[in-house]
């Protein structure tokens, strides 16, 4: 297959195998699929497609069974467990179901547990923590507290200031919201469109339909396979005219594929 | 309640072998204990019984007791307490050096007694003999073979000044009062006896009084000795011996090893505890929707806790007649080792009782302890554990460092950060790691200071080490020779009555040995822990024990006679010093010429002490000696060298010892670094899922990890190693108090602990590295996954 070169993640022949006993279990199957720059891609599927798989390999956390994988014109599927390790910390950025911020570390110490990693500069890093911590809104006294002192929504939002903090060329959602209620959600999804609308690249699996109206590509997995893709256009918001459009085009979508 | 348990087991088969090699270690070490004491008790019994052993023994001239035969018998009769008494020749021959094969020199005074002499008392028991009798055959006790080396067959030559006679070693005995290192006597046939009785003349003629009383041996030896003490006239040897003295004199040894390694079983016992409390910990974790599930199908808390209780019972049951087992088993290896001056042949018996109550004591505490930690899974609710929802998460701590104000680099803040939020479980690690940083720097010590440095050796004993020991014939002219050897090559001289020749008779019926010494701050080892050495007449320094024994201390008086002289007196002398030092029995006394002078009108110094400087071979010097003064001295031979080649066997023991216990301190330090490891990553395993997936490397987890256990050594090296700073020298006094040795100024072996501590790091860093080892294999996702 040929590349497209505004592809920042590509597949060829992507496969994923799981031994269950002594029975193979085919998740991912033969996968060609390009990930665009600045978009902001929404997975979906029932449960056992291999959604979140497929966004474990992207993201350099699972490795490929078979196929390549590329990040722009690198093909990182043969990596080893120290350059896939090198790959996630200069390029991705994770927001998690669970959040999964480190219990014994204060938000602030969340955040540069992983910009650290990246700049040594501490006192760059902290700056550019507190300037993110800003942007969602959590204030210095929030950003000091453990993750068992602050509500689900905030801990959504700590989450994604420390995706950010090495400025990732993709952020990976894997059903960020599935944890929150919905305020805290949509808080979460509010953030997550407001940093793509200013450039940032951002792959998302979910479930929830209005989580994915966020997305201005979404890709449909049934089986292991890509069953069918929609664009829906960029978010301009809750308030947007063609909102109704979106979600009926979304919904209509979906229902062809089965949903 | 059996599958459970049989699950608990199968689940957790790495915790249970470690627990499993911890209980064999504790019980090994514990029932080895039992076995040097109670077996070494049981054993003495036995073999006072078989040789029907005299309760005392005194060693008199011969003629004393022919010419006090009548007042003796009549001793006999006033003492109802006395069940029989015997007399027996002997030959004391004393000063001489006896050296078997080509083994060094022992210096001393040795009974030679009738082999085939009459009486029922203290009977010759031959354990070891050859087929046939040699015509120069003489029996030894079995001490000689185990301690000094001897052999049967070898040429035993005993040796003063040109007097020479050389024997072979056709059997050893066993004998409780005269068969132990301080007390040994050889029997010789009745011809040969009678021969060599002849050639030795009628100074070294004496009579052993053997006495089996019902009542107190330390009244009956007290009275004894007044007695003789009343009707000695003039200078006359006297020597005695009794059961409890002679078995305290074999098992001194013994009970500082057996203390050691029962501080090494309770550190063992005290892991086990903690692989418990992390077993539970990690199972209230890591099973907690299994457990759930249990109760949800309708098993109770308390049949899931006695699960858990039954399944380390039952290897605390099998780890410890495994290590039972061992013991019996490594008994005679351990015997043939460490219990060098026993004196007896020590056919292992098993001791069911104390095993069976060692085992049951260690088994109720394991049981009280895995029902107290394992009382979380009370408190489970069915649904919340299915959903393993209320999981422990590491929580931190409000005002903690933070990562922006640490000074260190990321992966150390985060190893900080880790310690701290578990800090119940790093204190209890730092703890136990400090106590068995504590046992085996300890016994490190032991080992530089009375192995590899002699001069701790010295300390203990209190012996002033010289290099040739000089008897003047006639002691009137000791003096006059000391002056004439102060010449080239010879560092020093010092005139003394050699601590220990001589008694006397203090307060309350208390004998102690006396020590003169012509200029005692030129002691190259003074054995003085408190005040100093007399140095006026009416002073005097005396022995820990003996203060002890007295209830006197410095700024007191002593009352001494001389009870053994004729025209002797009595003296009060003020206690000016404290002495310590195993060398006599600990129980000394020191005074100025001048002052032995007052209760010993006629006293002379004894020997001229000779320091030669480096290089000077003692034994050409001592032949040059002989020469020169010819019959002007009775005896000169070489000491330093008799010294230490005495102390070998004990310096061989404690490096046994030493070893021991070394191992199973590197095999607790082995286990806890794989349950330290093995908790951290269960605890962290979210944690380490999550920096994985944010770019850290396994390197780093791995080393995270690694580094987290090395500062728990670290932490509790430090903590040990100032225990031990402060605190070895009072222990090891405590552990040679019951010796005579009081106070101790051991140097620190800063460099030896060093090398300790690193190497238990080394230890400690492989077994956490091959723990951590497997999480490389975990993918990120499957660790976020585990939440």
């Amino acid at each position: 297959m040929e590349r497209n070169t505004n592809a920042v993640i590509s597949t060829n022949k992507l496969c994923k195998s799981y031994m269950n006993g002594e029975v193979p279990q085919h998740v991912i199957k033969n996968m060609d699929i390009q990930i665009f720059y600045k978009d902001f891609t929404v997975f979906m599927g029932p449960s056992g497609s291999g959604k979140s798989t497929l966004l474990h390999i992207l993201s350099g956390m699972d490795s490929a069974s078979m196929g390549e994988v590329y990040f722009k014109d690198t093909n990182f599927s043969k990596y080893s467990e120290r350059q896939l390790a090198q790959f996630r910390k200069k390029n991705c950025g994770f927001v998690f179901q669970q959040v999964c911020l480190i219990g014994s570390m204060s938000l602030m110490d969340n955040v540069l547990v992983s910009g650290l990693l990246a700049n040594r500069n501490k006192k760059q890093v902290a700056e550019k923590g507190k300037k993110l911590f800003a942007e969602v809104g959590l204030t210095e006294k929030e950003w000091g507290k453990y993750p068992s002192q602050i509500s689900g929504g905030q801990m959504g939002r700590a989450g994604i200031v420390r995706a950010l903090i090495n400025n990732p060329e993709v952020v990976f959602a894997d059903e960020p919201t599935g944890a929150l209620d919905s305020a805290s959600g949509k808080a979460v999804l509010d953030l997550l469109t407001e940093f793509n609308r200013k450039g940032q690249t951002t792959i998302m699996v979910t479930h929830d339909l209005k989580s994915a109206l966020r997305g201005n590509r979404i890709l449909y997995l049934r089986d292991g396979r890509i069953n069918g893709e929609c664009a829906l256009g960029a978010y301009q918001g809750e308030d947007e005219p063609a909102l109704e459009e979106r979600k009926e085009k979304l919904f209509h979508f979906l229902e062809e594929m089965g949903w | 309640m059996f599958l459970l348990v049989r699950s608990n087991l199968k689940k957790s088969r790495k915790t249970s072998f470690a627990f499993f090699l911890l209980l064999m270690a504790v019980m090994l070490l514990s029932y080895t204990g039992s076995q040097l004491t109670e077996g070494f008790r049981r054993l003495y019994q036995e073999k006072a019984a078989e040789t029907n052993s005299a309760d005392f023994a005194a060693v008199l001239p011969r003629n004393f007791c022919e010419r006090y035969q009548e007042e003796i018998a009549g001793f006999r009769q006033a003492e109802e307490e006395i069940l029989v008494m015997e007399t027996s020749d002997a030959l004391l021959l004393r000063n001489m050096d006896i050296q078997a094969g080509n083994g060094e020199p022992v210096n001393g005074s040795w009974m030679i007694r009738d082999a085939d002499r009459e009486g029922i008392l203290s009977s010759l028991k031959i354990v070891e003999y050859m087929d046939q009798m040699p015509e120069n055959g003489i029996y030894v006790p079995y001490v000689c073979r185990t301690f000094f080396g001897f052999g049967l067959g070898d040429m035993l030559t005993i040796s003063s000044g040109e007097w020479e006679e050389t024997f072979i070693i056709a059997g050893f005995t066993e004998d409780v009062l005269f068969g132990c290192r301080s007390n040994i006597a050889f029997d010789l046939p009745q011809a040969s006896f009678r021969s060599l009785e002849e050639r030795t003349g009628a100074d070294c003629d004496a009579a052993v009084v053997m006495i089996k009383t019902e009542g107190s041996v330390g009244g009956l030896a007290n009275r004894f000795s007044e007695f003789v003490a009343g009707r000695s006239d003039g200078e006359m040897f006297y020597n005695t011996s009794d059961i409890n003295y002679a078995e305290a004199s074999r098992s001194n040894n013994l009970n500082i090893y057996v203390a050691v390694m029962n501080a090494a079983s309770f550190i063992g016992i005290a892991a086990c505890f903690m692989v418990i409390w992390f077993h539970m910990r990690n199972t209230l974790d890591k099973d907690l929707k299994e457990l759930g599930t249990l109760k949800a199908v309708g098993y109770g808390g308390g049949q899931i806790v006695m699960s858990y209780v039954l399944q380390f019972l039952f290897l605390g049951l099998a780890g410890g007649m495994a290590g039972i087992g061992l013991s019996q088993c490594i008994m005679p290896e351990v015997i043939k080792n460490i219990a060098t001056d026993i004196g007896f042949v020590w056919n292992t018996a098993f001791l069911g009782r104390a095993a069976g109550r060692n085992l049951l004591a260690v088994l109720l505490v394991i049981g009280a302890v895995t029902l107290f930690l394992s009382r979380g899974i009370f408190r489970i609710r069915p649904v919340e554990a299915i959903q393993e929802r209320g999981k422990v998460q590491p929580s931190g701590r409000k005002g903690g460092m933070t990562m922006e104000s640490s000074p260190f680099p990321v992966n150390l803040s985060i190893i900080f950060k880790m310690i701290s939020s578990e800090r119940i479980k790093s204190i209890l690690t730092g703890v136990v790691i400090s106590v068995i940083m504590c046992v085996a720097g300890f016994a490190v010590i032991l080992y530089v200071r009375l192995v590899n440095d002699k001069g701790g050796m010295l300390q203990v004993t209190g012996t002033e080490v010289y290099s040739v020991n000089v008897q003047p014939s006639r002691p009137e002219d000791a003096a006059e020779i000391a002056r004439e050897m102060e010449r080239e090559g010879v560092r020093k001289v010092m005139l003394a009555v050699e601590p220990g020749s001589s008694r006397l008779l203090c307060d309350n019926g208390v004998y102690a040995a006396l020590g003169v010494y012509s200029d005692y701050g030129a002691l190259e080892n003074p054995s003085l822990y408190a005040g100093r050495y007399p140095k006026h007449e009416n002073e005097t320094a005396i022995s820990g024990n003996l203060a002890e024994a007295l209830g006197k201390e410095i700024g007191d008086t002593i009352e001494v006679s001389q009870i053994f002289q004729e025209a002797a007196g009595e003296g009060t002398f003020l206690i000016v010093g404290l002495t310590q030092g195993t060398y006599t029995g600990g129980m000394d006394i020191y005074l100025t010429m001048e002052g032995l002078s007052l209760v010993d009108p006629g006293a002379q110094w004894q020997t001229v002490h000779i320091y030669l400087e480096e290089g000077i071979d003692a034994e050409e010097y001592c032949s040059r000696l002989e020469e020169r003064f010819l019959d002007r001295i009775s005896y000169a031979g070489g000491f330093e060298r008799v010294f230490y080649s005495q102390l070998a066997p004990i310096i061989s023991s404690v490096s046994g010892v030493v070893s021991f216990i070394m191992a199973v301190m590197f095999l607790l330090v082995i286990i806890m670094g794989y349950f330290v490891t093995n908790s951290i990553l269960l605890t962290h395993k979210r944690d380490f899922g999550i920096m994985k997936a944010l770019g850290y490397s396994n390197g780093q987890i791995i080393s995270q990890t690694v580094v987290t256990f090395m500062l728990y050594i670290a932490g509790g090296s430090l903590l040990g190693g100032i225990a031990l700073y402060f605190g070895s020298n009072a222990v090891l006094a405590g552990l040679f108090r019951g010796m005579g040795v009081y106070q101790l100024t051991f140097r620190f072996p800063a460099v030896w602990i060093v090398v300790l501590v690193l190497c238990m790091e080394a230890a400690g860093c492989l077994t956490a590295f091959l723990s951590a080892w497997r999480v490389r294999k975990i993918v990120p996702c499957s660790l976020i996954k585990a939440e």
